[in-house]
């Protein structure tokens, strides 16, 4: 029975496509438990049998049995043991049932019943069938996977274990090397989805160790210095010297070619090829540093020429690790009069080689080259990194782009793309260190106290460390024993006492009374949180942190459960800029923006897009949410709005005129305005596409999911791509009709594809077009030609026109927008789902059924702001339930 | 008495620990005199994530047998069409991850088997074959992993026997290190540092026994999985402190330490060359590695990820670029088997006599998840090769797992969905 169960569970989300029991599969886990769970799941069923949580088929498909299927699959004849028909229309009647039904979903979607010999449905009743059955299939598995709100104990996931040493050491620690928890699929905060791999412990006791290390190994104050970096005696002189170089190189090879007694060695190439590739490349790339020896600000500065294959890079001094902390870059630049707008940024970025850098940000350069501007950057050195600052201007990623573009510009002008910037000269100071020695040391370390003997002292420091490591846990005694025993013997072996410190905080970092939020029972029934449990819960929530003083005296005085108390706390978090990490965390898994960065984009197609718009894009979507919790204006603003968030770079993409600065800032919006809430945002379209190419499924399926809560069944796995069409230029309309034919693929598209159409007016990359360009296809071996040639395009004129679920029709975006409107329910229904999933750290279940309507119904009455929501939940039973 | 080991719940199947110069340490000092037949059987797995050209790396499903068409991106494995063999229709019933060809490869696992709790797993077929392969070496098992998961899926490609993920090396230099580098320490300081560790698990168990009280039966499920991690450290600290007095051996082509710049290309070629000597030392005798994938296309001149390869249909410059990876590839394993038939064991046969490799994936292309690409080299587990096997539909790739493991002499009845070995196998 669990066998079946389990693939009950799991092969709705992606049918496997086979009407066979599958055989021999190991059996894990307790089936005593399972059945317990089951059992008192379809209690809940029995008594309240709404429609939220039913999966009956309508009785009319059973005509459909009768006429296609009972010749074999009657109770007498029961072929392969399948009776139809004594078969219940409940589909969670049992598990048995539930399977059987999922088979025939299965079967019948890989067109293997009925048999081929045999008399086939009709397409009209084979869509309706397929459409009633994934829907409700996809309702059995919520009915059947239900924890019934059961919340399994949690580890710190990667981003909040972070935060929390954070919060303990007082500097923002590397945890690259701990893995990754973001799965993909639900939120990071799902205790039974968070594991522990066979060698986390030594990843935990690792990375603790390095990050108390860079507090702890202080030992001098930082000097704070300032080197000026004037690149005419770096980067611009490497470019000069190319010149030349170059230019002897390529007169040799004119000796070479232009004799026929001496071996090409002799002119210092490897081989005859080898010179003659030489002479016929040099000229092309001579002709951009000739451009760039001639301007006489190559001589005082750099010119972000277009060299080699992107342009210079200005770089700090390398740090050998160390301290770190805060730094500021200063530079002098201008830009080229006609340069355009979006290469007059400089990106700005820290790490060692050219692999391991990562962008801090981009800043625009706002005077000329006459008349030059001096930036300031404040940025950050981390502790302990080895690397160093860098600047060049922004630019493609990807190297076939930067050299496409290139292209583009030489054959008009013989040169290639021409400068935007100029950079006089790049400044790096700091660190700058706020108060030495850092008060941290004496939090972490402070000196033995009077006639404080060694043991006592290592007793006293571990107790501390420990309790407030474990949020106010006292930590176990035989633990502390421990604990200072190896202190003890390190100290006694001679290490110093730091050291030993740290070996012993680096135990405790890695220990689970750390790295689990534990919310014990009193006894074996469920029992509610205690006031500390609520703080911690608290703030992991809206911060990802562990709670701060404030919290912890409200524990202390016993208040937090108050609901006043409570509900101010809440608006504390909320209101402190450390409720960003709930912001982000929560709308990336909300909204699937993993998507985001799933596709490269060629500037072939999309020669606006790159990765600051990329960055910025997603930026877009959290700096709304955090402006409709601080201005409290309604979730629905996320529909559709009047105004958008943008820094200077996604103004430029949106052609917004006058944001100046890479802080997000709201920007009202003109009344013909496409942009303003997530339908408009660049990041939504740029996930419902594949890096070249709009998508309509894509982007149907995601309005479906995320704003009008209600989710297609997933894609039947093993469905072939519709390869048929390669080879033409059809537009995305076009394509779509393929899945009109099939009736597997009809019963869900022609609920999807609509509404993507009204969304057809975005390029993948999120900027709005009339016409839809599609690229003539190559004759096959042309490949390498296409490359470097434009693309030819053939243009079709976009339909926006669709329909909604409920029948409504729509003649363009705008008014697809206009309707989505009338959802606003449903979406806040998703929103509410998701949020509780996420705080509570466990799928949402069914039974969550009628905390969702409260939590709902109470934030309407609030006008539908977020903060509503969250105190809505924070406040209900289930909040506080453990 | 409450000890540590009370609390360090002991599996059902017990991983044995290693035996003090054991019969495989011994067997070494005698090589010499050692029976034909004897050699070690080992095993190599190379997941090749997003998978494969479908359309062109598949022989004509209408000519299975030996009479077949080698296609044309496998040319490089032409000269040795007869040993290797091609299956067609293997797969995993339970797969449904579009983008994970490695998670659930080597195990077959149910994703959604436990209710509630959105992944779940169970041990890889390297792992289980480990158990019993790796009890005479100093290292039970290798796992390569350059730290690209982009068409590998979450995890690892080796899993545990409680379906944790095991964590795998980033890069030849690490792998040269582990099998060769020599100790600058002294064994007392060796022991020391080995004794400290032992310490440190010992503590930090403390606290993980004052965390139990008041834990519903999920909660201490999850507590398990941290015990479970501390068990597998002691073994592994265990099997160390046996080997420190046992120098490690140098494989008779010297080895020089790998660069740390190799990428793509020049990487797998020399974590292929790592395994082959590992092997010529008997360090370990089973190997699973999680291929690069960008930077492996890149190395060869790709300016497309991966991901955008996979989704190739229509597209005449993704197409192209996903054949060239194909053929690398083949041309990689085709040099493998070169290697190995040039390297004699001690009983006068060649390591590839005494080896299983497979190359393959969970995933065939775009996303699809049936007719596995699986490629099978090597006299280890018995095979019999030169043939394109197409199997009845849906096949479980299982069987082929079982196999290898019945074939190598892993004693298993059963492995993850198997129905039974596959018999063409083991007949010409």
């Amino acid at each position: 029975m669990h066998r079946l169960l389990s693939r009950v569970i799991a092969s709705f989300s992606f049918p496997s496509g086979r009407l066979y029991p599958v055989q021999s599969r190991s059996v894990q886990g307790s089936v005593a438990l399972l059945l317990t769970f089951c059992a008192s799941v379809f209690d809940t069923v029995a008594q309240d049998a709404t429609s939220a949580n039913a999966a009956v088929m309508p009785e009319k498909h059973f005509a459909v049995f009768e006429k296609y299927c009972l010749d074999c699959h009657d109770a007498d004849t029961e072929k392969g043991k399948v009776n139809l028909e004594d078969l219940s229309f409940n589909i969670i009647e049992d598990i048995p049932t539930a399977g059987l039904w999922q088979d025939i979903l299965d079967s019948i979607n890989a067109g293997e019943m009925p048999p081929e010999d045999k008399k086939q449905i009709s397409n009209k009743e084979k869509a309706e069938l397929l459409r009633d059955l994934s829907t409700r299939m996809v309702k059995a598995r919520g009915i059947l996977s239900d924890s019934g709100g059961l919340i399994t104990m949690r580890r710190l996931n990667r981003r909040e274990y972070q935060n929390t040493l954070e919060t303990l050491l007082g500097f923002r620690p590397d945890v690259s090397t701990l893995p990754d928890d973001d799965s993909g699929a639900g939120f990071d905060t799902a205790g039974a989805s968070l594991f522990f791999s066979s060698d986390q412990f030594e990843q935990y006791r690792a990375t603790a160790t390095n990050a108390l290390k860079a507090v702890l190994n202080q030992t001098e104050k930082p000097k704070s210095r300032t080197v000026r970096i004037e690149p005419e005696e770096t980067t611009s002189k490497e470019i000069f010297e190319q010149y030349e170089e170059a230019k002897l190189r390529y007169e040799q090879a004119k000796a070479y070619l232009s004799q026929k007694e001496k071996p090409p060695t002799d002119f210092g190439f490897r081989d005859d090829a080898h010179a003659k590739k030489q002479f016929n490349r040099i000229p092309q790339s001579q002709a951009e540093k000739e451009d760039y020896i001639r301007r006489p600000e190559a001589k005082t500065g750099v010119v972000m020429t277009h060299s080699g294959n992107r342009t210079p890079t200005v770089a700090g001094p390398t740090s050998k690790g160390g301290a770190g902390g805060k730094y500021i870059l200063r530079v002098r630049a201008g830009y080229y009069e006609n340069s355009p707008e979006r290469e007059r940024y400089l990106e700005y970025r820290f790490g060692k080689g050219a692999r391991d850098t990562a962008v801090l940000g981009y800043i625009k350069v706002t005077g000329t080259v006459e008349n030059p501007v001096v930036l300031e950057i404040p940025v950050e050195h981390p502790p302990g990194v080895e690397g160093r600052f860098t600047i060049h201007q922004r630019d493609y990623k990807e190297k076939p782009s930067r050299n496409y573009i290139n292209a583009l510009h030489r054959k008009k002008n013989g040169i290639g793309q021409l400068p935007s910037l100029w950079v006089d000269y790049l400044e790096v100071e700091g660190p700058f260190v706020d108060e030495w020695p850092n008060p941290m040391l004496d939090e972490l370390v402070p000196p033995a106290e009077k006639g404080e003997d060694k043991s006592n002292y290592a007793r006293r420091l571990i107790t501390r460390f420990a309790t407030r490591a474990f949020r106010e846990r006292e930590p176990d005694d035989e633990f502390v024993d421990k604990l200072v025993a190896r202190y003890l013997s390190k100290s006694n072996g001679g290490e110093d006492s730091r050291s030993a410190f740290i070996d012993s905080y680096a135990l405790i970092l890695s220990s689970p009374g750390f790295i689990y939020l534990r919310e014990p029972r009193e006894g074996d029934r469920p029992g509610r949180l205690n006031d500390r449990e609520i703080a911690v819960r608290l703030s992991y929530f809206l911060w990802s942190s562990p709670p701060d003083e404030e919290l912890l005296s409200l524990v202390k005085e016993g208040t937090l459960s108050d609901p006043t108390v409570l509900r101010g706390q809440t608006d504390r978090l909320l209101n402190d800029p450390r409720s960003d990490a709930f912001i982000s965390a929560f709308a990336h898994q909300w909204l699937d923006m993993n998507r985001l960065d799933m596709f490269e984009f060629s500037a072939r197609y999309h020669p606006e897009f790159d990765e600051a718009v990329r960055t910025s894009a997603r930026g877009e979507v959290y700096a709304t949410i955090r402006h409709l919790i601080d201005e409290k204006l309604p979730l629905q603003k996320l529909l559709k709005a009047d105004f958008v968030l943008a820094n200077n770079i996604l103004a430029d993409f949106y052609r917004l005129r006058g944001v100046e600065g890479s802080e997000f800032r709201k920007v009202s919006l003109p009344e013909d305005s496409p942009r303003g809430g997530l339908l408009g945002a660049a990041a939504t379209h740029i996930m419902g596409s594949d890096g070249q190419r709009s998508s309509p499924v894509e982007r149907g399926s995601w309005v479906l999911r995320h704003l009008l809560n209600d989710p297609p069944p997933p894609a039947p796995a093993n469905v072939p791509m519709l390869t048929r069409f390669a080879g033409q230029a059809l537009s995305a309309r076009a394509l779509e009709k393929a899945h009109q034919e099939q009736p597997q693929c009809a019963q869900c598209h022609e609920k999807i594809d609509p509404i993507g159409f009204g969304m057809e007016n975005f390029t993948a990359a999120g900027l709005w077009r009339d016409m839809e360009a599609v690229e003539l296809p190559v004759p096959e071996g042309d490949e390498k030609k296409r490359k470097k040639a434009a693309p030819q395009f053939k243009e079709f004129e976009i339909d926006p026109s669709g329909k909604l679920p409920r029948g409504e029709t729509f003649s363009d975006y705008y008014e697809l927008r206009d309707k989505i409107m009338g959802y606003s329910d449903s979406f806040s229904r998703g929103f509410t789902e998701h949020l509780i999933a996420y705080a509570l750290g466990r799928p949402y279940c069914i039974s969550d059924h009628n905390l969702a309507t409260d939590i709902g119904e109470q934030a309407a009455g609030e006008g539908n702001v977020i903060p509503a929501f969250i105190h809505a939940l924070v406040q209900s039973e289930s909040f506080r339930k453990k | 008495m409450k000890t540590r080991r009370y609390f360090l719940k002991t599996s059902t199947a017990t991983i044995a620990l290693p035996f003090l110069e054991s019969m495989g340490f011994r067997r070494f000092a005698s090589a010499a005199s050692q029976a034909p037949g004897s050699s070690p059987k080992r095993m190599v797995f190379m997941g090749m994530g997003f998978g494969v050209t479908a359309s062109e790396w598949y022989p004509d499903i209408t000519t299975p047998g030996y009479d077949y068409k080698l296609p044309e991106v496998l040319s490089p494995l032409a000269k040795h069409k007869q040993d290797i063999t091609i299956f067609q229709n293997l797969e995993h019933a339970h797969s449904r991850d579009g983008h994970s060809g490695s998670t659930f490869w080597l195990t077959g696992a149910d994703r959604y088997a436990i209710p509630g709790q959105d992944f779940h797993n169970t041990i890889s077929v390297d792992q289980l074959a480990a158990e019993q392969l790796g009890k005479e070496t100093r290292l039970t098992s290798i796992t390569m992993d350059p730290d690209n998961t982009n068409g590998h899926g979450p995890g690892s490609i080796s899993w545990n026997r409680q379906g944790k993920p095991v964590a795998g090396l980033p890069n030849p230099v690490a792998l040269y290190h582990k099998l060769f580098s020599g100790d600058t320490m002294s064994l007392e300081e060796r022991q020391a540092l080995l004794a400290d560790d032992r310490s440190a698990l010992d503590t930090v168990l403390s606290d993980a026994r004052s965390m139990k009280k008041g834990l519903t039966k999920t909660d201490k499920d999850k507590l398990d999985e941290y015990f479970d991690s501390i068990r597998e450290i002691e073994l592994r600290i265990s099997k160390d402190e046996k080997w420190l007095h046992v120098p490690k051996k140098k494989p008779t082509d010297p080895v020089k330490e790998p660069s740390q710049s190799l990428e793509g290309y020049p990487e797998v070629e020399m974590v292929y060359d790592l395994m082959i000597a590992a092997m010529q030392v008997d360090a370990c005798r089973v190997f699973s590695y999680r291929l690069p994938g960008d930077s492996f296309v890149e190395s060869l001149g790709s300016s497309y990820t991966v991901h955008n390869l996979s989704h190739h249909p229509g597209s005449p410059e993704r197409t192209n670029d996903s054949k060239m990876r194909d053929s690398a590839h083949a041309k990689l394993v085709a040099r493998f088997i070169e290697k190995t038939k040039a390297s004699k064991e001690p009983d006068g046969s060649t390591l590839y006599d005494n080896l299983a490799l497979t190359l393959g994936s969970n995933l065939r292309a775009v996303h699809s998840l049936n007719n596995c690409p699986t490629l099978i080299t090597g006299g280890g587990a018995g095979f019999q090769h030169g043939r394109h096997l197409v199997m009845e539909k849906e096949t479980p790739l299982c069987n082929l797992w079982l196999s290898i493991l019945q074939g190598s002499g892993v004693q298993a009845n059963a492995f993850g969905d198997s129905t039974g070995k596959i018999d063409e196998l083991f007949v010409a």
